[in-house]
């Protein structure tokens, strides 16, 4: 690709745009209201009990209007909330199990309204204990299923969507995602020249398959790393090894380092290109199986996709979401293309200079 | 040996991830990993946000001075003849 055709300048001019417009709107956009914890969250059955939540960002002048304990089918609605301009909520409760019941860990919904938005509702799983007491019969602040599912449609906040666990750190999807994604593009690319290579027997198309791969080995690096990090809060490890798709996705970094200690190792160019073509070619497939079908074969990665995941599915992904996922995807696509073009030009004229020198 | 300089920084760099997932297997809890997860855990988890960006930053440029080194030296390459 010529350094001043339209192409190349789109490529720049769009990757910069795009990157700054996921920059600025997925810091500055806020978060929306939810719960960061749950205190004293062990209730005894058949008699009223208080516990405390804690809210994260419900704006001035929150007024609790429902505090709710799902588990299945059972439903409980607390008699009174209190809420302190500290961040606590306070409800206090009467759960009755009833005979065919067991002690069961709740669901927390909580209902309110704020100067961010009249009608604002938050949810937290699994974060009450209710211990089953001897006698367990008594009246209780039971509700219909059916009162809470219409409550929950109604969600008139705007900001993105605050998930128990990832919180803030949902923004990452913006940033650590799309090296990924990045990444598997970049390495289909060097896939295409290195075809293109072996029908044509053009040189520059395998210093194009060699410079994509290197650039998507950084991506991959970088990608490990803030993964590395998101990981360490969200999953409370650096590197929880039980994850088929981190483990796969190492090996896949080391097949492709072997793709480089092979180009070190072969002084003729033809030969070269040739052999690493064809390795290129061969390591792709699998690659992807390591990365995307292992991990969806496996029943317990923590990744987004299969088997009981922290992040995100298909209902998760929300629209503010997505207004900034997809052009995040393509903006650091296209800026990593536009730095393979860079290391791209180098090689070329690297590989002009070494002709030169053997000439002489 | 650039380029065998450039591998070994990139193995290194990546089976560091190996070297502290072990580290935090065998000994359970380390201090330093805590201090660590306790400073990305603060603002709500805002700060592993801005560490991932920093890192993203981090990483782009570095690559960039590599490649920037490498050019310098093909550019005197080139100019001595």
């Amino acid at each position: 690709m010529q350094s001043n055709s339209k192409g190349y300048k789109l490529i720049k001019i769009g990757s910069i745009v795009l990157i700054l417009y996921v920059l600025i709107g997925g810091l500055f956009l806020p978060l929306k209201t939810g719960i960061t914890g749950v205190s004293n969250g062990q209730l005894k059955s058949n008699e009223p009990q208080s516990f405390s939540v804690d809210l994260y960002n419900p704006g001035t002048g929150f007024v609790a209007e429902k505090v709710i304990l799902k588990h299945k089918n059972l439903v409980f609605q607390s008699q009174e909330n209190q809420y302190n301009e500290a961040g606590y909520l306070n409800s206090k409760i009467n759960v009755v199990l009833g005979d065919t019941q067991h002690s069961q860990l709740f669901d927390v919904f909580v209902f309110g309204s704020s100067s961010v938005s009249p009608k604002q509702w938050m949810y937290f799983p699994d974060a009450v204990w209710v211990e089953k007491s001897i006698s367990d019969t008594g009246v209780s602040n039971k509700i219909e299923l059916s009162n809470l599912t219409s409550l929950v449609k109604q969600d008139i906040q705007s900001g993105f969507p605050n998930r128990p666990i990832l919180n803030e750190s949902i923004r990452n999807l913006l940033y650590h995602v799309p090296m990924w994604f990045s990444m598997m593009f970049l390495l289909l690319l060097s896939v295409i020249y290195a075809i293109k290579y072996l029908m044509k027997n053009q040189l520059k198309d395998d210093l194009w398959s060699e410079s994509f791969i290197k650039i998507a080995l950084l991506n991959g690096i970088l990608g490990c790393v803030t993964g590395s990090s998101w990981a360490s809060i969200t999953w409370e490890s650096w590197w929880p090894s039980d994850d088929p798709k981190l483990n796969g996705v190492a090996i896949g970094m080391f097949m492709y380092l072997a793709y480089l200690i092979l180009r070190t190792s072969l002084k003729d160019p033809y030969q070269r290109a040739r052999i690493s073509s064809v390795y290129a070619i061969l390591i792709y497939p699998i690659f992807m199986a390591l990365i995307a079908i292992m991990p969806k074969l496996s029943a317990d990665t923590l990744h987004p996709g299969s088997g009981g995941t922290v992040g995100f599915n298909k209902y998760d992904l929300d629209n503010t979401l997505r207004l900034f996922f997809y052009p995040a995807v393509i903006g650091w696509i296209l800026f990593f293309i536009w730095i393979s073009i860079l290391r791209y030009r180098f090689e070329t004229l690297k590989n002009i200079q070494i002709e030169r020198e053997d000439n002489e | 040996m650039n380029k065998l300089k450039a591998i070994i920084f990139t193995i290194g760099l990546s089976s560091m991830n190996f070297l502290i997932a072990g580290e935090t297997a065998v000994s359970g809890t380390n201090a330093v990993s805590d201090a660590a997860t306790n400073m990305l855990r603060g603002n709500a988890k805002f700060n592993v946000v801005a560490t991932v960006l920093v890192l993203i930053f981090i990483g782009i440029v570095l690559y960039l001075i590599r490649l920037d080194r490498k050019m310098t030296k093909l550019e005197k390459q080139i100019n001595q003849k």
